[in-house]
């Protein structure tokens, strides 16, 4: 077969395979809300920026219909150990769903050991640690995204606890951005961080719509204060 | 009896990569994260001829390095268990991955894609070396990737058959990372990692931050000044999480927030003073929730 041919045949294929993740709702209504939302998740895995918000519809039908929670926790709990993306998608899903109750299991998995050092001497970021590393800060945002007062002693105690710097770095960013009054907060992290995080608590956030004279200006003042050869 | 200089003589006529020959580098297939992003960007490029010579050419990949078993030929997507197709991904990604249109972040696609080009059309930053793959001696290397360059040495970077088995995205910014340490080296070697007693005091794992502005959207700031290796990572990273193109999918932009943090925090001796892309669980334009979950803060910068 021509190269041609087969590049022809697997387009197909793969747009076969990606129009039955964009099946509509009401065509699942049959399938049990396990099924439905296994569909609704492989869905946002696949989305783009053009169908993000129709994707995530579907799965906020779902969420009004049924209690996704206990089942998005036992999907977390059945995936397998190094399929690290399902694993951040569900707790990213998990996160938006904005619950209490998955604070235990949150709690939970940053209270867990990382893996070894991978001995990756390139530190390409790519062995088993730094992938765990990647499921610990994605549970620091939806632990922060609760916005309680418990979700907020929770990450307190992963910035003095967890063995990984990055971690810690992610629950101050987490804890800042969720906070109402960032001034306060920031005031009340400068009192009991450590010197090692406290040039994160003021670290600008680069994202697209940020305001971009905003950022420069954050920037420049973070530099003026932190800036050194090392800290 | 063969004397020890015969012997030597008649290994020297064997045809030397026999072993090699018979060896396939197979990666391992089914993570279906990792599938969803190929199939992906294969309906992207869709190996179309003129793409893959477009990348042999520029990236310098040559047939006789990569024909035993490296997959040359093979570029479909249903071919993601060989190296080369996984190369295709990785370097369209470099190549179309960043929004170009609403463009704002470090560096636009073009920029992106000279880096790891065997002729660089910057002449203050030409350098030439291959791509090569390597089948992994676990006692040799724990480097999934590594670069070399030297006087008595074909400038080139080793891509080991390990080193294949990662996500395109990931692919993508260790090709940029290894591109760097050849781009500031000298004649005689590659730039090395340094050592850090706050990030790694048992090994060279650091590098210096070299800061540019933030690109002005009207006019993309070109990888002209000195980037070191971590920098260009963590730049990228950030700019696919953030201003990828439109087509492309969350699995592919989910973890490039993440890694770009990892690599701010852990591998850059003076940080750059920001972070990458706002800690919500799941990175969704504002706007987006499951249902009423309260509002959600607007993208600021702190």
């Amino acid at each position: 077969m021509s190269r041609i041919a087969v590049a022809v045949l697997y387009a197909v294929a793969g747009a076969a395979a990606i129009g039955e993740s964009q099946r509509p709702i009401s065509q699942y209504s049959n399938d049990s809300p396990v099924t439905q939302l296994d569909q609704a998740l492989l869905g946002i895995q696949t989305s783009n920026r053009y169908d993000l918000a129709k994707r995530v519809q579907v799965l906020a039908d779902l969420a009004k219909a049924h209690d996704v929670l206990p089942l998005m926790l036992a999907k977390y709990d059945a995936t397998p150990e190094t399929e690290y993306s399902a694993r951040r998608l569900a707790l990213g899903i998990i996160g938006e769903l904005r619950d209490e109750r998955a604070l235990d299991m949150l709690v939970k998995i940053l209270s867990s050991k990382l893996p070894p050092d991978d001995n990756d001497s390139e530190s390409l970021r790519t062995g088993a640690r730094a992938k765990e590393e990647t499921v610990h800060m994605k549970a620091t945002h939806a632990v922060g995204y609760l916005r309680s007062a418990q979700s907020r002693r929770v990450l307190l105690n992963t910035m003095r606890d967890h063995e990984s710097y990055t971690v810690r770095a992610e629950a101050v960013s987490a804890y800042m951005w969720n906070s109402t009054d960032q001034s306060v907060a920031a005031q009340e992290l400068l009192r009991v961080l450590p010197d090692s995080l406290q040039p994160v608590v003021t670290m600008p956030i680069f994202d697209r719509g940020m305001d971009r004279a905003a950022f420069d200006k954050a920037l420049a003042e973070w530099r003026k204060r932190w800036s050194r050869e090392e800290y | 009896m063969v004397s020890r200089g015969v012997l030597i003589v008649g290994l020297m006529l064997l045809p030397l990569p026999l072993a090699a020959q018979s060896r396939i580098c197979q990666i391992e297939q089914g993570r279906e994260s990792d599938e969803n992003a190929r199939a992906l960007l294969f309906s992207r490029h869709q190996c179309r001829a003129s793409t893959i010579d477009l990348f042999r050419r520029l990236y310098n990949f040559n047939e006789r390095h990569w024909d035993q078993g490296w997959g040359w030929d093979r570029c479909s997507a249903n071919d993601s268990g060989f190296a080369f197709p996984r190369m295709v991904d990785a370097i369209y990604l470099i190549r179309n991955g960043i929004d170009q249109p609403n463009f704002g972040g470090w560096h636009d696609s073009v920029n992106y894609a000279r880096v790891p080009t065997g002729q660089g059309r910057d002449a203050s930053r030409r350098h030439s070396y291959r791509h090569e793959p390597q089948f992994t001696d676990k006692e040799m290397s724990n480097k999934a990737m590594t670069s070399h360059r030297g006087l008595l040495t074909t400038d080139r970077v080793e891509i080991k058959c390990d080193g294949f088995d990662m996500s395109p995205a990931d692919i993508a910014r260790a090709l940029l990372h290894e591109a760097e340490h050849i781009i500031n080296g000298s004649w005689h070697g590659t730039l090395h990692h340094r050592r850090s007693s706050r990030l790694c005091p048992d090994k060279e794992c650091a590098d210096r931050w070299h800061d540019h502005p933030v690109t002005d959207p009207s006019a993309p700031y070109a990888i002209r000044s000195t980037h070191s290796m971590y920098q260009i990572e963590a730049e990228f990273s950030c700019d696919i999480s953030t201003f990828h193109a439109d087509w492309v999918t969350w699995d592919v932009i989910e973890v490039a927030a993440s890694t770009a943090n990892s690599i701010l925090t852990s591998n850059i001796l003076n940080p750059p003073g920001w972070r990458c892309a706002r800690p919500r669980p799941m990175h969704w334009p504002d706007g987006i929730t499951l249902g009423d979950t309260g509002p959600t803060r607007p993208v600021s910068a702190r």
